[in-house]
């Protein structure tokens, strides 16, 4: 048996030049990557945002009864959370200060 | 080709989604076709080989330039194949086991002597398997496969060598 012989046994059944059914695939496995570091992202900053809530839930609740234009304030406190949750933080926040400063002048 | 590639990697590292589908179309053939032959399972193989992708796709900051892409790519791929063996073994006690798995798995080849080979390949230790396939069948010089399994070249020489050996002993016996 050659040297080219074994070559060319070895070389049967070699994948196609190109398949762009395993380009999609690639490309839905990163999206699927994207989509769990999102929902773990939100689960996670949610989990976080909620627990702060709860446990100085008596002191927001004396500052904003204090107030009530502080209600405004946590508002947009609470939006810009909800803001942030999908995207990077940096970027999110950019993005935030640029639509408000926007609708306001 | 070297340089388009490696500008293909400048641009992916700048979150270029047509850079990776053009990286994607130009080695898909190679990666997956050192990782058929490596584990035999076709279904791990393309797991494997969409996982290298994805690994090129978020970490394109390991590529240095130091050899050409699909050498980058085909170690990306050798070392994810490493873990995923290392992961099998713990999962079964015995390497005859999973060895006998792995015959059962093997995709029907085109000739009796093809099937011959094949198993005669699966046959071979994971290093000297690699070595065959990367040497012999992917074309990479006996340097690129030393950098790509990251051992020494004498090492990779051989590895070619008795695995061929070997592969020669199985065929004429059945010539």
């Amino acid at each position: 048996v050659t040297d080219a012989k074994l070559e060319e046994l070895l070389r049967v059944d070699v994948p196609p030049t190109r398949d762009p059914l395993f380009r999609i695939a690639v490309l839905a496995r990163l999206e699927r990557r994207r989509f769990q570091r999102q929902v773990a992202r939100i689960v996670g900053v949610g989990a976080v945002v909620t627990a702060l809530v709860a446990v100085n839930a008596a002191a927001i609740n004396m500052w904003l009864a204090a107030d009530v234009t502080r209600l405004a304030v946590a508002l947009a406190v609470a939006a810009a959370t909800v803001w942030m949750l999908p995207g990077r933080t940096a970027s999110a926040v950019r993005s935030f200060v640029r639509t408000w400063l926007g609708a306001f002048f | 080709m070297i340089d388009e590639d490696a500008a293909l990697i400048a641009e992916i590292r700048n979150g270029s989604e047509r850079a990776f589908n053009v990286l994607i179309d130009r080695h898909q053939q190679a990666v997956r076709g050192f990782l058929r032959r490596l584990l035999s399972d076709v279904a791990d193989a393309e797991d494997l080989a969409q996982e290298t992708f994805v690994v090129a796709w978020t970490r394109p900051e390991t590529y240095r330039g130091e050899a050409g892409v699909r050498s980058w790519l085909c170690a990306i791929a050798w070392h994810k194949a490493r873990s995923a063996q290392r992961a099998w073994f713990r999962r079964r006690a015995r390497e005859a086991t999973w060895a006998a798995d792995v015959a059962v798995q093997v995709e029907p080849a085109r000739s009796p002597e093809a099937a011959v080979v094949n198993r005669a390949l699966d046959a071979l230790p994971i290093e000297q398997r690699a070595a065959i396939i990367l040497c012999v069948i992917e074309g990479f010089s006996h340097s690129e496969a030393a950098g790509i399994l990251d051992v020494p070249l004498g090492t990779v020489k051989s590895h070619v060598a008795r695995g061929k050996a070997r592969l020669m002993d199985v065929l004429g016996g059945h010539a």
